[in-house]
């Protein structure tokens, strides 16, 4: 189960919901398995419980689970769909960063390098840094 | 419920609260958040009954508290300055609060204190600051009140024992729908826990807000153009905040963050960035819209 | 335990926190009621095998004072402890915002510090009980009961005192100055008052039986301070039960003001001085009022004739003095003090209020005068000074006399006023009941002559001299105190020649009333167990007869009269002893020549006593003036003969010096005739003196006697000690006497006037 930071400026909330959705993404929450109650998430997470409600309520009006009496809340189907959906759209960002640092001078091979490392799960920042300085340098 | 309207409460000339009106709904964790003497912990004690207010009423589920000793079985208080039974333990505190809580749980209370790893034979001017706390919370919690307040409770403690108390008030409202109403002298405190908070200053409410629409819709753009620009281009925008300097401005933007996105980029921005802002952040600028300097509200 | 006015778990909590003070103070009432055990024999402790020759009365007007004081610390701290919350900020809140209601935690503290209260008292009693058991002494158990009433009901007063001062104060020390306010303020003025109307006329002039209000004997813990330092209490205060009603009312009254107080009280009134603006007035005034109030009662001593305005103004200051140092200590703002000056308007208000009730008294009484057609009745209240009413007292008390010369007497008495000294003047207090409906209580004053007619006039009254002549049964006499160096059978002889006796003695020489400043009568004159005496107009001998109509065993035995008998709590008992001290060594009594036959079997049996313990007659008796006369009648031998004659009452009239001493002393007598000696050197006194003596008269009249003291020591029989006699002489006897005197050449030291 992911964490909360809750030092990031990025509310809790928002969190939550990403977090659950990752959680989607990679398979640990199938369709159709049940999520841990609120009661327990908010002592897992140390979340406020209201807050935990509220996510649920977001993800349920996005598709990604379902509530329904007796039977708790469950992941619904499609929902993996679902939030690649949704995440898809982070796609977009990529254009508008590649196009920031394309403004910034910076060179498309490198741009191209930073995609191939994150899909090689290299996510270590400080060799780009590196990178970067002797690019310039 | 909580209601408060129009609540004015005097000591000699100075008033601790003035014209203050506020409604807390149940189940929720209400943070009041102001400097000292801002009244938040004059506010707490009228809820619990300790005074009653010369202007206004407060009414939980529609029934006035002074006095009110039914009602009272629902409230328990946490104050800043903690009282015991001089020389006691826990225990024969727990007899004293049994003894007049109907739905004191005794089981809770050795449960909890375990939790806490409290020592309930021993006395407790024993114990330190943050242990006597600890025990306060313990205690009130065993009563299985609806209503807890907690007057600078958390202020100055660890944060794992911060941690482990809120996870035990969230275990509380999870089990029994307590409204859990918390005063802090900073947000910070408060910024991850609270559903609701309210900023006092002057014995008024000068902001109050659901804590997740805070964080949510306020937020900081930073953008740059490759041709001029000045505020008004960005009229269609609610902003509390503008700044430039060289080509790049700064803003504190209310809103829904897809829609003031989109706008942006409609307008091809050589830089944007949104930046989500911290609770305390979010305060100052509201305040600061609002007219107060935010030196003069938080401390 | 419904939750509605009592909660369980606060009393419990409140118990519990008392126990500390409830524990010390139970135990201290203990060791006090004990205090006669330390007092009473410290020859047990000293000297081993001691015998004790008196059996001692337990009499709970000698302690009772004791058992009280420890009410004071304990009403005051066990409240102060219950309430200790109110002080403090925190714990204010703390109780205020539980689901406890205010009544229910004043009720239930109220019901733990009772209990402890209780618990406290019952000690005390239990000490006195220890006391007796182990001492020996005496104790009449029926007085237990009024005695426990009494220390509840005076605590209880104490408290409730306490939780109102509680209720409205803020700080520890405004807490004991409300307790002090409260407790003493109203009782002070009212006895302002009450020793105000004392002077204002006869009429109202014993104020004490006036109204309640005025006596100390109701609400103990008021006067006890005042009663310790003037020594004045009323009689039996401590069995006195309608005043132990009275204060329990009283203390119930204010506890309920206490409880009104208490639920008032707000949140924010903790750790200031005063709960409102009010209060503070209250406490202001309270301490301008007790020296300003002086002032009208200083108005109306009569012994200020004119008035001292310097004095007044001396008050004045005072009292504004205290008044502005409370606001200062209290508030510490000079801006409040010029605020609230006006507010000693208050006291000045109520100290007019008092001259113009007095002033009005006065002139209501003024003029009022009664001739003897206006008296249906009267009675006379006899005053003991400092024991337990006898008695006689008692039942003289209840004669109404209607005896017309009698109430001519009384009604000019009244009229009499009390003079600025007092010396002269003979004053009994006598209850009066006008023909139209009226009655009240006063002090009745007599010159000397109208003193001495209308005890004549008593004696012949018939009531009285049936009340004076009353004479016990042996049956009658239930337990006696006896001299425990005499056996059973001694003590019955004694009490039997006694009784004899007393049916010898002629109706005048019994009990008459105590004049003031005359040796006339004893009423329990003297040691406080001799509740009945039969008086002396002969020397100063007493003896004391108390009869006691329960049952139980007599003559030395302890008193078992039942605690059911809660309406005659006086203990009567038979005692035979002298009015002067013991020293410890050895303890000699003598009795009166009245009772002759019975002095003389006594002292046999002493005697006998002393010889079979100590094998010598190495002591001293004291012995009555007929005593003396017969042994010098026998012409005895002395080791050293020492006579004192004092003529001081009338030297001047008939020349003489006021004071003559022969001194015979067989030693000086060895050295003047060359006897190397002494003591085979007796001197003998010339006959004439035995003679002379022997004619003498005892006199009561302070204008014709002499006092003459003996002291001699009698070659086989004895050190004998004859203290001051008053006696009257001839005028020829005692111009022979002087004569004597002056020729003796053994006469060594005379006082001439010049």
């Amino acid at each position: 189960m992911f964490e909360i930071d809750r030092f990031s400026r990025k509310p809790i909330y928002e969190q939550l919901i990403e977090g659950f959705e990752n959680e989607v993404i990679c398979g640990d929450f199938k369709e159709g398995d049940v999520m841990p109650s609120v009661r327990a998430l908010s002592q897992m997470l140390s979340v406020n419980p209201n807050t935990l409600q509220k996510a649920f309520q977001e993800l349920e009006r996005r598709g990604i689970c379902k509530s329904s009496m007796g039977s708790g809340r469950y992941i619904a189907k499609g929902a993996m769909a679902k939030v690649l959906n949704l995440r898809s759209s982070m796609l977009n960002e990529i254009v508008r960063i590649s196009y920031e640092l394309k403004t910034s001078g910076i060179k498309e091979e490198l741009v191209h390098e930073a995609v191939r490392r994150a899909y090689k799960n290299d996510t270590d920042v400080s060799e780009n840094k590196e990178e970067r300085k002797n690019s310039e340098g | 419920m909580i209601v408060a309207s129009h609540i004015s409460k005097y000591f000699g000339s100075f008033a601790a609260l003035d014209d203050f009106s506020c409604s807390i709904s149940d189940g929720c964790i209400y943070g009041l958040v102001g400097s000292n003497g801002a009244g938040k912990s004059t506010f707490l004690r009228l809820i619990s009954g300790v005074y009653s207010s010369e202007k206004g009423e407060i009414h939980i589920d529609g029934e006035p508290v002074f006095d009110n000793m039914g009602m009272k079985q629902r409230i328990v208080f946490v104050p800043d300055e903690l009282y015991f039974l001089p020389r006691c333990n826990m225990q024969r505190m727990a007899k004293l609060y049994a003894s007049m809580y109907e739905n004191f749980s005794y089981e809770k209370f050795y449960r909890l204190a375990t939790t806490f790893d409290l020592d309930i034979k021993k006395k407790i001017n024993t114990f330190s600051k943050g242990m006597k706390r600890q025990a306060a919370t313990v205690l009130a919690l065993s009563c299985n009140a609806d209503y807890i307040m907690f007057d600078e409770t958390f202020d100055g403690l660890d944060p794992v024992m911060r941690n482990l108390l809120k996870r035990i008030l969230y275990a509380d409202i999870c089990e029994r729908n307590s409204t859990i109403i918390i005063s802090s002298h900073s947000l910070r405190e408060l910024e991850d826990t609270c559903d609701q908070l309210a900023m006092l200053h002057s014995g008024r409410i000068i902001f109050e807000s659901d804590v997740m629409n805070l964080k949510t819709s306020l937020f900081k753009i930073q953008v740059a153009f490759s041709k001029d620009y000045d505020k008004d281009t960005f009229k269609a925008i609610d902003m509390l905040h503008y700044q430039k300097s060289g080509s790049v401005a700064t803003m504190i933007v209310r809103g829904n963050r897809d829609e003031v996105a989109a706008l942006i980029k409609a307008m091809n921005p050589l830089l944007f960035e949104i930046i989500p802002l911290s609770l305390e952040e979010v305060f100052i600028y509201e305040m600061d819209a609002l007219g107060y300097e935010c030196n003069e509200v938080l401390l | 335990m419904k939750k509605r006015l009592f909660s369980f778990g606060v009393y419990k909590e409140i118990f519990r926190r008392l126990m500390g003070i409830g524990i010390a103070l139970a135990a201290l009432m203990l060791l006090l009621g004990m205090i006669h055990v330390f007092w009473l024999f410290p020859g047990v402790v000293y000297e081993p095998g001691y015998v004790s020759d008196t059996v001692y009365l337990l009499e709970p007007n000698g302690f009772m004072s004791l058992l009280l004081l420890p009410l004071y610390v304990f009403g005051i701290v066990a409240v102060s402890r219950a309430f200790s919350f109110l002080r403090k900020r925190p714990g204010t809140d703390f109780y205020l915002s539980m689901p406890v209601s205010r009544t229910v935690y004043y009720v239930s503290a109220s019901l733990a510090i009772a209990t402890w209260m209780l618990a406290v008292a019952v000690a005390g009693c239990l000490g006195v009980c220890v006391s007796s058991l182990i001492t020996g002494a005496l104790f009449n158990y029926a007085l237990l009961l009024p005695m426990l009433l009494t220390i509840l009901s005076t605590c209880a007063l104490i408290v409730s005192v306490s939780l109102i001062s509680a209720s409205i104060t803020g700080t520890a020390l405004m807490y004991l100055l409300g307790v002090i306010i409260i407790l003493f303020l109203p009782r002070m003025i009212f006895s302002l008052v009450g020793a105000a109307l004392n002077n204002v006329g006869a009429l109202l002039g014993n104020s004490s039986e006036l109204f309640v209000l005025f006596d100390y004997s109701y609400n103990v813990p008021a006067t006890l301070p005042y009663g310790l330092l003037f020594g004045r209490f009323n009689d039996d205060y401590y069995i006195n039960i309608a005043a132990s009603v009275y204060t329990l009312v009283h203390a119930a009254i204010l506890w309920f003001i206490g409880m009104l107080l208490y639920k008032k009280r707000k949140a924010e009134a903790a750790d200031t001085p005063a709960a409102t603006a009010f209060h503070q007035a209250f406490f202001r005034c309270a301490c301008g009022l007790p020296v300003l109030v002086v002032i009208p009662y200083m108005l109306f001593e009569t012994f200020y004739n004119t008035v001292y305005y310097g004095d007044a103004i001396i008050l004045l200051a005072v009292s504004l003095v205290m008044f502005i140092g409370y606001e200062l200590l209290s508030s510490r703002s000079i801006k409040n003090l010029i605020k609230v000056l006006p507010t000693y308007g208050i006291c000045i208000g109520i100290a007019v209020i008092m001259s113009l009730t007095l002033t009005a008294l006065k002139n209501f009484d003024a003029g009022r005068e009664f001739t003897a057609d206006d008296i249906s009745w009267f009675s006379i209240k006899s005053d003991d000074g400092y024991s337990t009413s006898s008695y006689l007292t008692l039942s003289l008390e209840a004669i109404r006399f209607t005896d017309d010369e009698l109430k001519t007497y009384i009604a000019e008495g009244i009229k009499t006023d009390n003079p600025v000294d007092g010396n002269s003047i003979y004053d009994i207090t006598a209850t009066v009941q006008l023909k139209n409906g009226r009655s009240f209580t006063t002090a009745v004053y007599f010159e000397l002559d109208e003193a001495l007619g209308f005890m004549k006039l008593l004696r012949e009254n018939k009531d009285y001299s049936e009340l004076t002549s009353y004479r016990p049964e042996l049956s009658d006499i239930s337990a006696a105190l006896i001299d425990e160096r005499l056996t059973n059978e001694q003590k019955q002889a004694v009490i039997e020649s006694f009784i004899e006796e007393c049916g010898t003695l002629p109706e005048n020489e019994i009990a008459s009333i105590n004049i003031h400043g005359m040796d006339f009568g004893l009423f329990g004159e003297g040691d406080s167990s001799a509740i009945w005496a039969i008086p002396s107009e002969k020397s100063d001998a007493a003896v004391g007869i108390i009869v006691d109509n329960s049952e139980g065993a007599i003559q030395g035995e302890p008193n078992k009269v039942l605690l059911g008998k809660l309406i005659e709590p006086y203990v009567q008992i038979l005692s035979i002893y002298g009015t002067h001290g013991y020293d410890y060594c050895i303890q000699q009594y003598y009795l009166d020549d009245t009772f002759r036959e019975t002095s003389m079997l006594y002292m046999q049996f002493i005697r006998e006593w002393h010889e079979n313990e100590y094998e010598t007659y190495e002591y001293s008796y004291f012995i009555s003036f007929t005593q003396m006369v017969d042994i010098l009648m026998k012409a005895p031998e002395f080791h050293y003969f020492r006579l004192v004659l004092d003529l001081s009452v009338f030297a001047e009239t008939y020349g003489y010096a006021p004071r003559y001493e022969l001194y015979l002393d067989s030693y000086r007598l060895a050295e003047k005739t060359g006897n190397p000696n002494p003591e085979y050197a007796p001197v003998k006194l010339n006959p004439e003196y035995a003679e002379i003596l022997s004619r003498a008269e005892f006199s009561t009249d302070p204008t014709d006697y002499i006092k003459i003291n003996i002291s001699m020591l009698v070659n086989g029989l004895g050190d004998y000690d004859m203290p001051e006699a008053y006696l009257k002489l001839s005028k020829a006897d005692l111009a022979r006497l002087v004569e004597l005197l002056k020729e003796d050449s053994e006469v060594m030291y005379t006082e001439y006037i010049d």
